[in-house]
């Protein structure tokens, strides 16, 4: 598809938007942007892509082409939200955005790094679900793709946040 | 957003910036160990899922499409009206904007406040040849820029608003009692160069005790 998208087939480009969409919105959650903003900010990576910037996809899998789209969103995302000098979430790897030293104070650094030495000893599960939580993916999404139900999703989620407040508490961290 | 969220957030950014050559791999045993590689998994499988089952294709995407094409299609006149009243309802106020508002509102409030309620007799600053650039009140001086070592910092937070109290002492052995928005970004014993808005002086103290709101704290070369 993406061979035939790069010959200009108006077809292969018909059927790549639905997919380009999803990876899109997804790419966009953290940015937690306004619906109309989200559609904004995908259409114009969708015209650089269309511009060209597709021929320089060299992967060969769909997991590939699916973290080349996600960087080509986040970048123009990035874009947007610095020429409006708004706060941006997170980068890409990548992606150099000048917030982000010492956009945390000392204590902060110290108490992510704790933040990250709590959640890696977590057991897997549970980092799965801090790890998807913090990406934003609403519980429904979790419970999807973990083939658990909603309703457990949602009470692991707030016993495994209590957790890691109580253990930040404990750092002084709180 | 909470403390939790905000150290979260600095979590991500440290994984994006740590996975920024690390290699991937999706193996169960590396993504036991591995919180680099795990978090990528879980943003690959969600967006794999999510290609799975791809919802319709907003008409603006549609429409952009289209354009690029080469085609323009028509579109309805009610759809091109919702459109533009949606996008003229879209206000974009930044948070430093509101920020900034908020703090001149409550700065403004309580300098009035203050000039209101202040003394008639007292004469401040004591004038002093020697001295000439002695503090004078926030009506009449904006800011100035003050060196010494912080002795002490108290939270002043309220109502989710983060602020604190910084105490400052300089080589004269002057202190100056510095209200700051946001979290301490240093600490008692630091030496610092702070900009700072003062709007009083304790009468009577000696050595002397000013009071103001910081502008900017910076660590001293």
């Amino acid at each position: 598809m993406v061979k035939r998208c790069g010959d200009g087939d108006p077809e292969a480009w018909r059927a790549f938007l639905p997919f380009f969409q999803e990876v899109g919105r997804r790419a966009l959650r953290a940015f937690r942007l306004s619906p109309a903003d989200a559609d904004d900010i995908i259409a114009d990576a969708l015209a650089s892509l269309y511009s060209g910037s597709l021929a320089h996809f060299r992967g060969g899998t769909t997991a590939e082409l699916v973290g080349f789209l996600r960087t080509v969103v986040r970048n123009r995302a990035i874009d947007v939200l610095k020429h409006r000098n708004r706060w941006v979430p997170t980068a890409a790897p990548g992606e150099r955005v000048a917030h982000e030293s010492g956009a945390l104070g000392v204590a902060d650094a110290e108490c992510v790094e704790f933040l990250r030495h709590t959640v890696a000893g977590l057991k897997r599960e549970d980092q799965e679900l801090y790890l998807m939580k913090a990406r934003g993916l609403k519980e429904r999404e979790i419970a999807e793709q973990t083939g658990r139900p909603p309703g457990t999703v949602a009470s692991q989620i707030a016993r495994l946040l209590e957790r890691l407040r109580a253990s930040l508490r404990d750092r002084g961290c709180l | 957003m909470d403390r939790l969220d905000q150290l979260t957030h600095g979590l991500l950014d440290r994984l994006d910036r740590d996975a920024d050559g690390h290699p991937f791999s999706a193996s169960d045993a590396h993504l036991d160990e591995c919180l680099i590689c795990l978090d990528r998994f879980v943003e690959l499988r969600d967006a794999l899922h999510g290609v799975a089952t791809p919802a319709p294709v907003s008409p603006r995407l549609a429409t952009r499409l289209e354009q690029l094409l080469g085609r323009t299609p028509a579109v309805p006149l009610p759809v091109r009206l919702v459109a533009r009243v949606r996008r003229a309802l879209d206000v974009r106020i930044p948070v430093w904007a509101v920020t900034g508002i908020a703090a001149a509102v409550v700065l403004l409030t309580w300098g009035t406040a203050h000039y209101a309620s202040r003394p008639i007799e007292t004469e401040w600053p004591v004038p002093s040849p020697t001295e000439p650039d002695r503090l004078r009140p926030a009506h009449r001086q904006s800011t100035r820029t003050v060196s010494g070592v912080v002795s002490s910092i108290r939270d002043a937070t309220s109502n989710g608003v983060e602020a604190h109290v910084l105490s400052l002492r300089d080589a004269s052995g002057a202190t100056y009692l510095l209200f700051t928005w946001g979290r301490p970004t240093v600490r008692p014993g630091d030496a610092v160069e702070i900009e700072a808005l003062f709007a009083a002086a304790a009468p009577g103290a000696d050595p002397a005790v000013y009071q103001g709101v910081v502008t900017e704290v910076r660590r001293a070369k």
